[in-house]
């Protein structure tokens, strides 16, 4: 656990989790008392393939300085392609942030199974290590 | 500008929320937020006496809407949805907010942070629930009938089990004569019993029970509708045609047998046949067994051919699949060889013995009763000499690799179970076929005879290779989920589905394209061609969406304007 | 004549045994055939043995990711009703088919209802035991909910009956309790622990006869804990800390007077326990002091009397008042003074034993023996309540006398007793007269605690640890002449009554230390709960009770058990498992990370000595999948596979091994024969082998031996059945009566059978088989109904 992370001026991130497979991950890093930045907010949604590029550029637009998805892996229910799909949508996102003059590093996408609590917290840290970075770019 | 009256509940979890997040403070926040009109703390939101309070304030303050923040939704959606549902509540408008799980647990030691935290998170989630319109499940009415295609084995089990539950079954067979394989096969492991008689009962039961009508001779034609409510065109006989209603769709086409090639393992000798063919002659006579005019003395059985294949010049698209029953289906040939003659010389060649479970005794027996096994390696697979003598040259890893030579009046090739083409039908019913060509469940662990179309399920041969029991307890639990879906009269799916802002819509089909499930049809509005989703067969996981140039797509609950709110929201509270 | 709607006399269509995969499956195809199933489960989870492995062959989805969506539509589906941690007792079938279901539900000691899944009770209990979800890799607490993914979540107490030490204290004290907490370090809560069943703390550890000592399944060892010992360093410690008791009268009174008839040890006690509870508490005292036997029939040098006094300022300080030098004499005169209930504590009158001084003042000589007991002080009350022949006085089983606002213990009624034992008497009593002022019937059973533990079974558990050492028992030694008076042990140090404590066994799981009561937020643990008893009248019974594990123990070559680098397949998955026991695949013997791995595939499978020759069907699979999954977490590790045959048969499972090939898990076709120890690296294994390729006996080295056990029938629900028995195959698995057309069909007509009850089988056949047994169930269900005269 990083002290950055600790601070409350630490990177702010907005989480997309899935409802089946990614959002039990996070909860049982919760109830394992792991701990990440309180400047961590998730919104869980269906399925990681149905993220809006819009939606990551509106979140760096209102503050958030990264955007993490939480995607559904092969372990989704829904597409046997899941992956692929979410793989195209970040392309496509990151090809947004760009044009709107962001950087595309902004945006981070990993699989996150319904019991990867350990890899969600280091993602976090990681993440949020990254994203200093691209400030002092 | 709203016109809602949301109420605000928010959970001490007896300290564990409390303990690390100001809930006075989270509870003051929003109490003036837009929308809200009553905002109150409860030491555990879960119990009797709390829920019963907050269905008195729902009663009481006229409240529509409900966001309650307290543990993860995992343990309680459900049970607040029916509280809700209970106080007269539509339960699609109550939302619930984490701020244990993914809060006050994970920030035990920031208690600015994560109060901070949570306050976002409520008015992220009332931001949500504002937005949210009030929904009822969508209720399917289904037709108590099903389609089965295919009167093999599974089929002519399906049917009869259907039956006894109180729903009909239409049983269409292609060919003239119903029994598929089964019928001619001859004593069967583990139980001795014979294929034919088997078939034979099978078809009486059939044929006396009401439930079940039996086509042959008969093919499907078309098929529209949806899950509870198919149309099925079926051809009988040469030019008549057949339309029924039926809820679902059981395809149990069976399989095909591996030819071997003419140059495989010498299969153009007369001598070399495949262990259907084996099993046939077995069943004619008594005594010393006679083929092609000869007597049997010697027999070489050569496992795996068609199965387990590698990619080759000469195999350029391999069987890779293990086809399952013929390890157990040779050695009880083997077993059935020694009744009638003890005296043939029977040589097993083969790469891996697999007669799993039970089947694994009549390995003991063989053995026992003589038969000689002798292994081989994959890369070097034996050679049968058609000239003269027949012979089978192998090299025999038990024995360090040392070359034998078996000379043979017959030899078995133990050919597998490959997929039986049917393009039409594929075509038809759009089922999805696997990488090894059988039909494709979705998914293979738990869901073994669902596929990706509701309402149309698959059991037996025509999925995977399996023996006969295999088949028939495939068979009933495709049995088990059509009368899950049609027992009741009505399905109830979520109505969390995707919908369609049709004057937006410029019909460019990237969304049909985008949808694995079939749901998006084309119709007119306004005079022009729109998509429309049907609720009916929409899984709400949104692929749809992103993939939209006009942003017309939207999932009922998750919806861009949703979304958006509540990212608002959580801006709004980082400014402060 | 039937009713012509059966299904209204049943209180469900289907009873499910066991909530595994299969039994998780029917269910909800039964759910959604729209029958009303009730599924039991005799684990506090549901989720039978899928839950708890790492990957699923072949697809490598996550064990957790799949099951628990299943799990959570059996919780949530309106038509299934969960019982989790209950047990079939018997099955019926009735004449018109249906069946009486005779179960209970095993308490968990924690309400549900009152249950929020937040686990505190485990981070407090003291308790550890093997954790058997890890197969006994690592250790959990008593109190814990069974795994982060469980269903319900819920908290459980895994008592394993009462401990012998706490079952047999006559007082009602906990002495497994307060050793737990003394070795954890929470030597105030041991005080404030032994204080919830009496306040004479000090007195017990000089002047208990501990019979707790005597049970104490330790003694079959080197020797039993000492408990007394131990009880003194609380007390003691405590003291020197606390002159005072630092609580003062209960703020919440009652407005009921008790009366207390002699301040003995079961006075005192009675006196106690009612103050606590804020009733008004008098005690009349004949002598000049308090104390009774422990004053005037123990000789200082047994117990101090500033020891005693201090145990005594325990009661006063609730407000007890004491009047020593007062005698009563009739029982009628205290209800006219205002009491409403008497608790009579008398004891016998004793011989008081003299000393008398040298005159040197160095000696003393006791002039008459103490103790000596001569009759029951109740003659006063001859005319008022009954007594027996020699004048002890006559109580029911709830210690009430013939007046029933009277209540007795002690001597006086049982004839001499043990100080332990009167204290006991005083507790009880003051539960029962609490009973009758609150106007409720005396129920003697309301105090029945539950059996005590089978010590023979902690005797097994514990002698098959290899690694416990001897230890020694510490011996006071050197006592001085003038120390020797007054006591004739020294006290433990912390340090060396936390070593005491540390012997402690565990018996029965539970210490009853109440460490969870006291930091639940919901007040959910509840000690007193019972196991429940239901009647169920049901349609239809499926049994899908799943397998067994072979115990790696019976085969002794294999050296399961003696090293510790010899692990099963289980605990392999349990390893790889993301909720796994460490953060990575470690070994047993030091915590390494193997880099040289051994599978040995058939372990208990295919074999007559261990007479099972079935194969188990899903070991070469897991095997593969574990070689995988290895060969990702640990990439430069090298992964061997001992078989005989690789069946891979199923869907995508000849391609996975195929894969695992690839992937460079070397497959050697050789049986292995023994398993032994390398004298040079230490934790290493030497396997012995044919290898079957080469035609040779070979050894080679491992860090690491993985045994893959088989699957074996769980023959637990073959005798359930009243009047009857299911019928089982050669193997002892449920029969099927027609295996080909008729899956799941028992020899009992209505009784179904799912998934690896019947026979091995992998998850996938599994969902089949419980798809089919459900469809037949539901067939016999629609018969029933359809059964109209």
């Amino acid at each position: 656990m990083s002290i950055a992370a600790k601070k409350d001026d630490a990177p702010h991130i907005l989480v997309f989790s899935t409802n089946n497979i990614s959002d039990p991950g996070i909860d049982m890093a919760g109830s394992a008392h792991m701990h990440y930045s309180t400047q961590v907010q998730v919104i869980s949604v269906p399925c990681s393939s149905g993220i809006k590029p819009t939606w990551v550029l509106h979140a760096l637009e209102s503050g958030f300085d990264g955007v993490f998805i939480a995607a559904d892996g092969t372990d989704c229910a829904y597409l046997p392609d899941c992956t692929t799909r979410t793989g195209v949508l970040v392309k496509k996102t990151q090809d947004l942030l760009k044009e709107h003059g962001r950087s595309p590093k902004r945006l981070r996408m990993a699989a996150v199974c319904s019991v990867c609590s350990e890899s969600f917290v280091s993602h976090m840290a990681n993440f949020q290590k990254d994203i200093v970075k691209i400030a002092s770019d | 500008m709203l016109n809602r009256r949301i109420g605000v509940f928010i959970c001490h979890c007896g300290g564990n929320i409390s303990d690390y997040v100001d809930v006075e403070e989270v509870r003051k926040s929003v109490e003036n937020s837009p929308g809200v009109v009553l905002s109150k703390k409860h030491m555990f939101t879960c119990s009797d006496a709390a829920q019963t309070e907050m269905m008195k304030d729902v009663l009481d303050e006229k409240l529509d809407g409900l966001v309650i923040a307290s543990c993860s939704p995992k343990l309680h959606l459900h049970t607040f949805r029916s509280m809700s549902e209970r106080a007269g509540l539509n339960p699609y408008r109550y939302v619930q907010v984490n701020i244990r799980e993914q809060c006050s647990w994970a920030h035990t030691d920031n208690m600015r942070g994560a109060t901070k935290k949570a306050i976002a998170l409520v008015e992220a989630g009332i931001a949500k629930s504002c937005l949210m319109p009030s929904l009822s499940t969508i209720r399917v009415e289904t037709v108590p009938k099903a389609l089965i295609i295919g009167a093999g084995i599974a089929g002519l089990r399906s049917a009869l089990s259907l039956a006894r539950l109180g729903i009909h079954a239409y049983l269409i067979e292609r060919e003239e004569q119903p029994g598929g394989w089964v019928g001619n096969l001859g004593e069967l492991f583990p139980q001795g019993k014979k294929g034919p008689s088997l078939i034979d009962s099978l078809l009486e039961q059939v044929r006396r029970e009401e439930g079940i009508t039996l086509f042959t001779g008969t093919e499907l034609l078309e098929k529209s509708g949806n899950i509870g409510n198919f149309t099925v065109k079926l051809k009988t006989g040469q030019s008549d045609t057949i339309s029924l209603n039926v809820g679902a769709i059981i395809v149990t086409t069976g399989f095909d047998t591996y030819a071997p090639q003419k140059t495989e393992y010498g299969f153009n000798d007369t001598n070399v046949i495949t262990l259907a063919e084996y099993e046939r002659c077995l069943q004619e006579g008594t005594g010393e067994i006679q083929y092609n005019g000869h007597t049997v003395k010697r027999v070489a059985y050569i496992y795996c051919v068609g199965s387990r294949q590698k990619t080759s010049e000469s195999c350029p698209s391999p069987n890779t699949q293990c086809s399952r029953y013929c390890c157990t289906s040779a050695i009880h040939a083997a077993i059935l060889t020694h009744k009638r003659d003890a005296t043939v010389g029977q040589y097993h060649l083969y790469r891996d013995i697999r007669t799993y479970g039970k089947y694994e005794l009549l390995y003991d027996e063989a053995l026992n009763l003589g038969s000689i096994f002798l292994r081989f390696d994959a890369a070097t697979p034996p050679t049968v000499h058609t000239d003269g003598q027949l012979r089978v040259n192998v090299h025999d890893t038990l024995t360090r690799g040392e070359e034998i030579e078996i000379d043979a009046d017959l030899v078995v090739l133990v050919t597998g179970m490959v997929p039986r083409e049917n393009k039409k039908l594929v075509n038809i019913l759009k089922l999805p076929i696997g990488k090894d060509g059988f039909f494709n469940e979705i998914h293979p662990k738990l869901r073994p005879v669902e596929t990706v179309i509701d309402g149309v399920f698959i059991a037996g041969t025509c999925q995977s290779p399996k023996t006969i029991s295999e088949s028939v307890a495939s068979a009933l639990s495709a049995v088990s989920k059509t009368a899950g879906l049609l027992k009741r009269g009505y399905v109830e799916l979520e109505p969390l589905v995707a919908m369609v802002d049709a004057d937006r819509c410029v019909w460019c089909d990237e969304c049909t394209k985008a949808c694995p499930y079939g749901a998006i049809q084309k119709v007119e509005h306004n005079g022009k061609e729109v998509a429309e989703i049907i609720p009916v067969l929409c899984k709400g996981e949104g692929a749809c969406v992103p993939v939209c140039p006009k942003d017309a797509l939207d999932v009922e609950g998750y919806t861009d304007h949703q979304i958006t709110a509540m990212i608002d929201a959580f801006s709004k509270e980082m400014a402060k | 004549m039937l009713p012509t709607d059966i299904s209204q006399e049943l209180d469900y269509d289907i009873c499910i045994v066991g909530a595994g995969i299969a039994g998780m499956e029917s269910a909800l195809n039964l759910g959604d055939m729209g029958y009303r199933v009730l599924l039991v489960e005799k684990e506090a989870s549901i989720g039978g043995k899928m839950i708890l492995l790492s990957k699923v062959f072949p697809t490598l989805d996550c064990a957790s990711c799949i099951s628990t969506p299943k799990m959570a539509s059996a919780a949530h589906h309106p038509n299934v009703t969960i019982m989790v941690y209950s047990e079939i007792d018997e099955i019926e079938r009735k004449e018109n088919g249906t069946f009486g279901v005779q179960m209970h539900q095993k308490p968990t000691y924690v309400d549900p209802n009152a249950c929020i899944g937040c686990g505190q009770c485990e981070t407090a209990c003291t308790v550890a035991i093997p954790d058997e979800f890890n197969f006994n890799l690592d250790a959990r607490r008593v109190a814990h909910i069974p795994f982060p993914q469980a269903v319900p979540k819920k908290a459980i107490l895994q008592r394993n009956g009462q401990s012998p030490c706490n079952h047999t204290c006559p007082a009602g004290v906990k002495p497994h309790g307060y050793t737990s907490l003394v070795r954890a370090g929470l030597h105030d809560a041991a005080f404030e622990l032994h204080l919830e069943t009496t306040p004479l703390i000090g007195s017990l550890s000089r002047a208990c006869y501990a019979p707790c000592e005597k049970e104490c399944t330790r003694g079959e060892f080197e020797g039993s804990v000492q408990i007394r010992a131990i009880k003194r360093f609380i007390a003691d410690r405590y003291y020197e800390l606390n002159s005072e008791p630092n609580y003062g009268p209960v703020k919440e009174r009652k407005d009921k007077r008790i009366a207390i008839v002699g301040a003995g040890p079961a006075g005192l006690n009675a006196a106690f326990q009612l103050a606590r509870k804020g009733y008004d508490v008098t005690i009349f005292e004949a002598e000049e002091k308090a104390g009774g036997t422990m004053q005037y029939g123990i000789p200082d040098v047994r117990l101090p009397k500033d020891v005693l006094e201090r145990d005594i300022k325990n009661v006063t300080a609730l407000g007890v008042s004491i009047r020593t030098n007062t005698k009563v004499e009739s029982l009628e005169k205290l209800k006219q003074d205002g009491f409403d209930a008497v608790f009579l504590g008398l004891g016998c009158s004793r011989t008081r034993s003299k000393r008398e001084e040298s005159a040197d003042g160095t000696t003393s000589v006791k002039t008459k023996a103490p103790g000596r007991v001569r009759s029951p002080n109740t003659t006063p009350f001859a005319d008022e309540i009954k007594l027996a022949a020699n004048g002890v006085i006559e109580i029911n089983k709830t210690l009430q006398t013939s007046l029933p606002y009277v209540f007795a213990g002690g001597d006086a009624v049982t004839g001499p007793l043990t100080i332990t034992a009167a204290i006991g008497q005083g507790n009880q009593a003051a539960y029962f007269i609490e009973q009758f002022l609150q106007g409720h019937p005396l129920n003697a059973a309301d105090l029945k605690e539950l059996e005590c533990t089978d010590k023979l079974a902690v005797i097994a558990r514990e002698a098959r640890l290899s690694t416990r050492k001897p230890t020694k028992l510490l011996k006071r030694e050197n006592v001085s002449k003038e120390e020797g008076r007054k006591a004739a042990k020294l006290p433990l140090t912390e340090e060396e009554a936390r070593y005491s404590a540390n012997r402690c066994l565990d018996c029965g799981n539970c210490s009853e230390c109440h460490q969870c009561v006291s930091v639940c937020p919901s007040n959910a643990i509840d000690f007193s709960m019972q196991p429940i008893h239901h009647q169920i009248k049901v349609g239809s019974v499926i049994i899908a009770t799943g397998f067994e594990l072979f115990d790696a123990h019976r085969k002794p070559t294999f050296g399961f058990g003696k090293y510790p680098n010899v692990v099963t397949a289980m605990q392999m998955d349990r390893l790889l498992s993301p909720t796994r026991p460490f953060n990575s695949v470690l070994r047993p013997s030091d915590g390494k990370e193997p880099d040289n791995i051994a599978f040995v595939l058939c372990v208990g499978s295919r074999d007559s000595q261990v007479d099972h020759r079935l194969c188990s069907r899903v070991c070469c699979m897991y095997t593969a999948k574990q070689a995988q999954l290895i060969m990702g977490s640990l990439p430069l590790a090298d992964v061997t596979i001992y078989y005989i045959d690789i069946r891979a048969f199923g869907k995508g499972y000849d391609e996975f091994y195929e894969q695992a090939k690839g992937m460079g898990v070397d497959f050697v076709h050789g049986k292995v024969a023994d398993i032994t120890e390398s004298s040079e690296d230490e934790g290493n294994l030497v396997v012995r082998f044919e290898n079957l390729t080469e035609g040779k006996i070979e050894k080679r080295e491992h860090d690491l031996v993985v045994l893959s056990v088989g699957l074996l029938p769980n023959t637990s629900a073959q005798g359930m059945f009243r009047g009857t028995s299911i019928e089982a195959d050669n193997f002892r698995y449920i029969k099927e009566m027609d295996e080909d057309m008729e899956p799941g069909v028992t020899s009992i007509d209505g009784v179904f059978v799912a998934g690896a009850a019947n026979a091995a089988r992998d998850i996938p056949d599994t969902i089949l088989h419980s798809g089919a047994a459900a469809v037949q169930a539901a067939a016999y269900i629609e018969n029933l109904k359809g059964l109209v005269c």
